[in-house]
């Protein structure tokens, strides 16, 4: 499910959910949430990585798990999700997130709400939820803050896919690696930010939180509602069918 | 320390404080307050031009004069250096910035401020300030608008230079030249601003003003708090103590 260890003074949180391509659940979140915590208050760990096993980093929420759930329900769990997300933002240590094979949809998302990160060039990059039928539901205010709004309505609206390199020039992707290298320099950035100065490093972070995440909860709420709205139409109902029933 | 010269209607400011590697002390920021507001008042100026005498544009604070103040002087004085950078932003003219050969900490600051920023792919950028232990006092503000916050801090933090042409990638620099043609660019550029009608001009800067400084001297007051803060940190003393500096 969630493999959490440390290497030196770096702590590394591993999604670990091959069979669902480490799509998230309830009780991924759930441990997401605590991992990051402990490892945020524990002094002997400078950074965190966040990354998933293979086949890939993250397929986003995991729609046999919401399919089965209430449309109350899939909002509540959206809502829970963009907490996580936007915790990432507001742990004192930085986030670095190592992306290999693919980041869809709110896997997409929850790269991007980590402060640094590395994606292998090769790896698919994709926000698919308005073709399925509904908004983005949470984690937009972080991408606003990488890709400015205009771009980050045009990754939304989801036209195509793109691979890491496109990521990279968007403002997506802060470190580029070869395929299968993406852990190895998400490690050497973390080593380099454990070096230095601690109070400067937390310093850093919480000067520019506000106008990273300044209005992002707001954002979170209003995207949660577009999308419960969205929920109730045809082509949406059709796709968490589709998906509850697998 | 800081020489004037006037081609056409550009006015040229160079930094001459080779031997300190053009770094910002009270002087030369002394210096460039009065020319800032005598600029301003020229009628005979439409734009002007920051460069400086080799080796570098600037290294940013004056260590070896940090070193005679105390931590409350310090702050008292970044806090005059960033209000001196922020007042390029509110001239009615445009300012110009030549960087070669590098802009560390304080110097990427001050090409920062300035409205448009032409480099060499070599070039050095750094921002030094977290490796020693403290958050940049100043300039923070100028650096997100023009690059973003998620990108302004991996500047700050990276802890590693990077080159003129990144600087140009990340539109932390607006005109990428040769090295030889840094300064001849930046004028050519001024030249070009110069003679465009300078109501518009003028109307342009101060149209995009609030946008791209109206947070700039909150955002400058709680860095320079939270520097403050970091100094009083170990790490940041065993650095201040390097320089000289008697705490």
């Amino acid at each position: 499910m969630l493999d959490v260890s440390s290497r030196g003074r770096i702590g590394v949180v591993s999604l670990n959910r091959p069979e669902r391509r480490n799509a998230m659940d309830r009780e991924l979140v759930t441990a997401l949430v605590g991992a990051v915590r402990r490892l945020d208050r524990d002094p002997l760990i400078a950074a965190i990585v966040l990354r998933g096993e293979p086949p890939g980093f993250c397929a986003g929420s995991d729609l046999k798990f919401i399919g089965r759930l209430s449309l109350e329900d899939i909002s509540r769990f959206e809502a829970e999700t963009g907490d996580m997300a936007r915790l990432l933002g507001c742990l004192r240590k930085p986030v670095i997130a190592s992306v290999e094979g693919f980041a869809l949809g709110g896997g997409f998302i929850l790269a991007a709400s980590c402060d640094l990160v590395v994606s292998a060039g090769t790896a698919r990059w994709h926000l698919p939820e308005v073709p399925i039928g509904w908004l983005t539901p949470w984690g937009l205010g972080a991408l606003i803050s990488r890709v400015g709004a205009v771009s980050a309505r045009k990754l939304c609206f989801a036209s195509e896919e793109f691979d890491g390199y496109e990521a990279k020039r968007l403002g997506v992707v802060d470190h580029l690696a070869e395929p299968g290298h993406a852990d190895e320099v998400a490690m050497a950035l973390a080593d380099r930010l454990a070096v230095l100065p601690a109070a400067a490093v937390v310093a850093t972070k919480r000067f520019f939180m506000p106008d990273i995440l300044g209005d992002a909860e707001a954002l979170d709420i209003q995207a949660n509602e577009a999308f419960a709205d969205n929920c109730r139409h045809p082509v949406a109902r059709a796709t968490l069918e589709r998906f509850g029933n697998r | 320390m800081l020489k004037r010269r006037q081609q056409g209607q550009v006015a040229i400011l160079t930094i001459d404080r080779s031997n300190r590697r053009n770094a910002l002390g009270s002087e030369l920021m002394q210096a460039f307050g009065d020319a800032f507001a005598e600029i301003d008042r020229d009628d005979g100026v439409a734009a002007v031009v920051i460069s400086a005498t080799p080796p570098g544009f600037c290294a940013g604070s004056d260590l070896k004069e940090l070193a005679t103040m105390d931590i409350a002087q310090m702050c008292a004085h970044e806090a005059e250096t960033a209000r001196v950078v922020r007042a390029i932003g509110f001239m009615e003219k445009p300012a110009v910035a030549a960087v070669s050969g590098f802009a560390l900490g304080g110097g990427v600051g001050l090409a920062a401020g300035c409205d448009l920023i032409v480099t060499h792919s070599e070039c050095r950028w750094h921002m030094p300030e977290v490796p020693n232990g403290w958050l940049p006092p100043w300039a923070l503000a100028s650096l997100s608008v023009r690059i973003g916050p998620v990108a302004a801090r991996r500047l700050v933090w990276a802890s590693e230079p990077i080159t003129g042409a990144e600087a140009y990638d990340l539109k932390l620099a607006d005109y990428l030249v040769p090295l030889s043609d840094v300064e001849r660019e930046a004028i050519a550029l001024a030249e070009r601003l110069a003679a465009l009608p300078r109501v518009a001009v003028a109307s342009t800067k101060r149209f995009f003003t609030p946008l791209i400084n109206g947070n700039a001297e909150a955002s400058d007051m709680l860095a320079n708090r939270i520097f403050a803060e970091n100094c009083q940190d170990d790490a940041s003393k065993a650095t201040l103590r390097k320089f000289g500096m008697k705490i």
